[in-house]
């Protein structure tokens, strides 16, 4: 079965330039001597779409939910983030195959990064840095056949790669946007249907060559002053897995959270 | 402001051209294109190929052509079942137009006569007869102290414990004959927790190894298969296990599962040799199928795929002994049960 070669053109001229422009660009130093931290807590709700070779050939669209938990310090330079995320989503045929199947997802992230600012660019501050990402999903498909089998699909990851971002200060609160791009680590997938008795997990090593992913979000905390405020975020997710049984998804993710800020420079 | 409507813009822009690119337009649904996927599901799941000596890429070579050539969703869907049928394996099947519509291949123990009909016994041996309150179990006594429990299929979930409500009926019995003639299989989980009622401890009774690779002949290593004591009743006494060849599947890990116990006595005939477990796929036009996933052990390490099980004491009814109503599987059970339980 022919398949379109997936893409991320666009994501990696984002991190090309990510890349290159704070070599250009006059060096500012942005050393803070104290530290400053902050915990957040949001809901999202997401749109995707999906095809999981591993439980069927169709490209399957849904909606979902869930929660985020972060925790971010800085000290000097240096942005260290944490964020654990969990959701819930439901899946249909995407191009109206005649069929009753149906997906449902259970997914959890993991995500540690650290960024160091070095440079200003149009005004906002340029990050560079290194994202670990960890990640689950028990992918549970209902088959539209005679006694409307339901198999489990596990998948999860363990991937590292670069992280960019760009902080600007605007209209009173603060933006912030990032380009977080897996280009190897290690993946579980089973070959079948994970319902039925298994050996214990194997985890297969993932190349750039195999992998397209990216992970870009633009995010705005309404008030950059204060102990706590609102923030909001649009995220857009992307991969693709070579493999025996491919995957590939796309979601989009919108957020809306508090953030609690502690420490010496909380209203920098 | 200018630069947000311009950043909304960008991002716009990403999403929706990412989409198409990332996830394509969506399979082909032209016949070549579900043929070939149909094949390829096979050729990377299939668990069969080398013990059955198929050649995989000559079937599909042969077939291709054909259903590429197919005037109409029903031809393609007969050429689709032929092709599968040259696999000779009863777990593999295609639901090409809903429910009722499933083809999967006959096996010659589909069709043989084992002139068994589970109403004689009930009519002309049981002095008793109940039902559990859904109907999954009959039960009734045989004789004093011997009990006799129907099991006609293994469908369905969650019913194990109707064999607790029979055992609680039973509570003089030294003995129970356990029928499964006829019984066509269904969920192994739930036969693997009626076997539980039977055994004092934990028992290895076969062990599987899944497809897990590309080549046909990838697979796991043994994955052991364990009855366990399930259930607030137990019966550790004497079972005698009735089966023939109309035993398929579930019926069969079953039966494998009572051989692994010291109290169990088989009778009857060997069982069909169904042992292939089921993995659902779909196509891109919405038609399921089925296909074997792996190849099923007995303890002491042998294929029963197409060969069956066979029982401890071979006995067969006869065309002579069905014109007489008589059940001579399930008076050779009684007889026995007499001998081990007096």
């Amino acid at each position: 079965m022919p398949m379109p070669k997936p893409t991320v053109t666009p994501m990696a001229a984002c991190l090309c330039a990510a890349l290159a422009l704070p070599a250009t660009m006059r060096a500012q130093s942005l050393v803070h001597a104290s530290r400053e931290q902050s915990l957040s807590l949001a809901t999202t709700f997401t749109a995707g779409d999906r095809v999981d070779a591993s439980a069927s050939p169709l490209p399957y669209g849904g909606t979902g939910f869930g929660g985020a938990a972060s925790y971010q310090s800085s000290v000097g330079q240096f942005l260290f983030s944490v964020t654990a995320d969990g959701s819930r989503s439901f899946y249909v045929p995407r191009t109206g195959a005649p069929t009753s199947a149906r997906e449902s997802a259970f997914a959890s992230r993991l995500e540690t990064s650290l960024v160091r600012q070095s440079a200003t660019v149009v005004g906002g501050r340029v990050g560079l840095g290194l994202a670990v990402l960890s990640s689950a999903e028990l992918l549970e498909h209902q088959y539209a056949d005679v006694t409307s089998t339901r198999a489990a699909y596990i998948t999860a990851f363990g991937l590292v790669g670069p992280l960019t971002t760009w902080t600007r200060d605007a209209a009173g609160g603060r933006a912030r946007l990032s380009l977080d791009v897996p280009v190897a680590g290690v993946v579980y997938q089973p070959y079948g249907d994970a319902r039925v008795e298994r050996e214990g997990p194997r985890l297969r090593g993932v190349t750039p060559s195999q992998l397209r992913a990216a992970d870009a979000a633009l995010r705005y905390d309404f008030a950059v002053r204060g102990a706590a405020g609102l923030f909001s975020e649009y995220r857009l997710r992307g991969f693709a897995l070579k493999n025996v049984e491919p995957i590939r998804s796309l979601s989009h993710s919108l957020t809306v959270g508090i953030v609690e800020r502690f420490g010496a420079q909380r209203d920098r | 402001m200018k630069w947000r409507t311009l950043v909304a813009a960008c991002l716009l822009a990403v999403a929706t051209g990412c989409t198409d690119a990332l996830l394509g337009p969506g399979p082909s649904q032209d016949r070549g294109a579900l043929f070939d996927d149909v094949w390829h599901q096979f050729d990377l799941h299939y668990s069969f190929f080398e013990l059955k000596g198929i050649d995989w890429d000559a079937v599909g070579a042969r077939y291709r052509p054909q259903a590429v050539a197919a005037a109409s969703d029903t031809a393609f869907a007969r050429v689709l079942a032929n092709m599968l049928g040259e696999l000779h394996d009863v777990h593999v099947s295609l639901t090409p137009f809903g429910d009722a519509s499933t083809i999967r291949y006959l096996s010659p123990y589909d069709t043989i006569s084992t002139w068994f009909w589970p109403q004689w016994i009930e009519a002309h041996y049981l002095s008793s007869v109940d039902s559990t309150s859904d109907g999954h179990v009959r039960f009734g006594r045989a004789a004093p102290g011997i009990w006799y429990v129907d099991i006609p299929s293994f469908a369905g979930d969650g019913w194990s414990g109707d064999i607790d409500a029979v055992l609680g009926a039973a509570v003089d019995a030294r003995a129970i004959i356990v029928d499964i003639r006829h019984n066509g299989g269904g969920n192994k989980t739930l036969a693997t927790d009626v076997a539980g009622r039977f055994t004092d401890r934990a028992r290895t009774f076969g062990y599987i190894r899944l497809r897990d690779g590309t080549r046909h002949t990838d697979f796991t290593s043994d994955i052991a298969e364990t009855v366990t004591p399930t259930g607030s009743r137990r019966f550790t006494r004497p079972v005698i296990l009735l089966t023939d060849r109309h035993d398929f599947s579930s019926a069969e890990n079953f039966t494998l599962a009572l051989r692994a116990l010291p109290n169990v006595t088989v009778i009857g005939d060997t069982t069909a040799g169904a042992s292939g477990g089921p993995l659902v796929r779909e196509m891109a036009n919405g038609w399921t199928y089925q296909l074997s996933q792996w190849i099923e052990y007995t303890p002491s390490h042998h294929v029963y795929e197409g060969v069956g099980l066979a029982p401890d004491i071979v006995v067969k009814n006869t065309a002579a002994s069905a014109n007489q109503q008589r059940d001579l599987v399930f008076e050779a059970a009684l007889a026995y049960a007499r001998t081990v339980a007096p």
